[in-house]
């Protein structure tokens, strides 16, 4: 029998098309959230109040906050839980390399961070409807919700960013508990130590470094310059690993 | 062409057990059976030849590569035992779909009458299936799959004994057809025999013997009759082993190299050909005793 040859990037291909069929759960997951944000959103977060003899006065206000906030906590879960052994595991009752496996669920993740991102960003309408529906109040629209479309890309570049930086530790913090279940504990006391000295470290670096930058372009490439860092620290460390070594 | 080739192959597990020397070459289009016991290193020496291990000494070459991160190897070779990984989100129906875009030689047609002929449900996850199921379904796979190197490690896991019978028929009628390398492990050699052209005996991680299966059923003679002469008869023969004395007749295993004047010279003794399967018994055996040995020195004894 002849021997079949393959080109890596077809591989690359099947093996993604594969992937989005077999984590029909992560799409799934990614549906049912948003949804449970968007209700909890459109309950209407912050707000003020004020009263006088004659009048009353109350302020609320709905945003997509919660939505970004889950959907960041979700893509954090789902970029480590693809690292475990099942899905590894299964890449390979097909035809795959190590390297192979690991690119494809690199783009995948990016795929995912790209539909959260613009998910995210629409939510914004979805809320918008459900409050106009089934609130009985006088809207005044703030710039993000119905913004103009310059606006609606800014938010969807900021979400990308930060969505790909949460995408891109969740994997390396899943390719370590894979190197070793010794660093469930280790990665947190690593994060964590430093705060004992200076209560506030990670929130100020990361406020300071990302969330304060204003340049939209400069923030991006902190954001995938540090994920990628992040991602081929985690390719690197896995090419060695074994696969349904017991 | 040889298509796997194996020298003082070792892999260890920090555990201990695993693979110590294996050193074998197997041949294009053959089917071999890997025969050995609970523990003796198959899966870990099939799971290396499939790339899925990393060798910790000697050396390993299929295809011409080190299996361990080829793209060659993965391609052209699968590997299937009971464990093999499915995601649930997919049916079996899409399973044997998705296969058909990983696998250029694959067959959609046999693997839909396989699936049928056995009865699989082609609307459930792999984990709605019985373990018998299962593991057919995986021998389709491989089956359809007409990968040049295809390794089933126990694939009758579970299977019922008609279901068995025709899965080993499906294989051997498969490979005729599409002849390729094939590998299957077995604790049964009895049943494969008559499927296997070659036997790869492993214990204790160590391949003992590699030899055509008709070699094998040659390889040794029991010889039997009253112990003094039967002692006296093989001291000076090749003696694999020893077995209970029944009364006052005894019985060993011998090699089957003697000449036909030192087998006239037996006068008495008797002569049987030894099973491939009893064989593989004999070859393995510990030397602490056989199981009657643990109850003789106990309350049962």
């Amino acid at each position: 029998m002849s021997l079949a040859t393959v080109s890596t990037g077809n591989l690359i291909r099947q093996q993604i098309i594969y992937k989005c069929y077999a984590m029909a759960d992560l799409w799934r997951s990614l549906v049912v959230i948003q949804l449970i944000a968007i209700f909890f959103s459109a309950i209407g977060s912050g707000g003020m109040s004020t009263s006088d003899d004659m009048f009353s006065l109350s302020i609320s206000s709905f945003s997509n906050d919660a939505v970004f906030m889950f959907t960041v906590f979700w893509i954090l879960v789902s970029s480590a839980l693809i690292t475990s052994k099942g899905y590894r595991y299964e890449d390979f009752s097909y035809v795959t390399t190590r390297m192979i496996s690991q690119v494809s669920n690199g783009i995948l993740l990016l795929i995912t961070v790209l539909t959260a991102s613009l998910f995210t960003v629409m939510s914004n309408y979805v809320i918008y409807m459900a409050v106009y529906l089934f609130r009985d109040i006088e809207f005044y629209p703030g710039l993000a919700s119905v913004g103009a479309p310059g606006e609606l890309l800014l938010t969807f570049l900021a979400m990308t960013g930060y969505l790909l930086l949460a995408s891109a530790v969740g994997y390396f913090f899943g390719v370590l508990i894979q190197i070793s279940k010794y660093f469930i504990a280790i990665v947190p006391i690593m994060i964590f130590g430093p705060t004992m000295v200076r209560p506030l470290f990670i929130y100020e670096f990361g406020y300071d470094f990302y969330a304060q930058e204003p340049s939209v372009f400069l923030f991006l490439v902190k954001t995938i310059g540090t994920a990628l860092v992040l991602y081929v620290c985690g390719v690197a460390l896995m090419n060695r690993k074994e696969v349904r070594e017991i | 062409m040889t298509v796997i080739e194996c020298s003082h192959l070792e892999k260890r597990y920090s555990g201990g057990a695993g693979v110590k020397d294996a050193d074998f070459t197997i041949q294009e289009n053959t089917i071999t059976g890997i025969v050995g016991r609970n523990g003796s290193g198959k899966t870990t020496l099939m799971k290396t030849i499939a790339g899925y291990l990393k060798v910790t000494g000697g050396e390993i070459s299929v295809f011409g590569e080190n299996p361990f991160n080829s793209l060659k190897v993965s391609a052209n070779s699968m590997y299937l035992d009971e464990y093999t990984m499915f995601s649930n989100a997919l049916t079996t129906k899409d399973i044997l779909h998705h296969h058909s875009r990983f696998y250029p030689n694959w067959d959609a047609q046999l693997a839909q009458r396989l699936a049928d002929y056995f009865s699989i449900p082609m609307r459930v996850g792999t984990d709605y299936l019985s373990k018998g199921q299962k593991n057919t379904f995986y021998g389709i796979l491989g089956l359809a799959a007409r990968c040049p190197l295809t390794i089933f490690d126990e694939p009758t896991t579970g299977m019922d004994a008609s279901v068995r019978k025709d899965f080993y028929r499906a294989l051997l009628k498969d490979y005729l057809a599409h002849p390729r390398t094939i590998l299957i492990s077995s604790h049964h050699l009895d049943e494969i025999d008559e499927l296997i052209e070659d036997l790869l005996l492993i214990d204790g991680g160590r391949t003992v013997l590699h030899l055509p299966i008709e070699g094998v059923k040659e390889y040794a003679m029991a010889v039997s009759g009253p112990a003094g002469e039967v002692k006296n008869w093989s001291a000076q023969q090749d003696v694999i082993a020893h077995l209970e004395d029944q009364g006052s007749i005894s019985t060993v295993i011998v090699k089957n190299h003697f000449t036909a004047a030192e087998k006239a010279a037996a006068g008495g003794l008797r002569f049987t050909p030894v099973s491939a399967s009893d064989l593989c018994v004999y070859l393995t055996r510990r030397n602490i005793g056989g199981i009657d040995d643990v109850f003789s020195n106990s309350q049962h004894g």
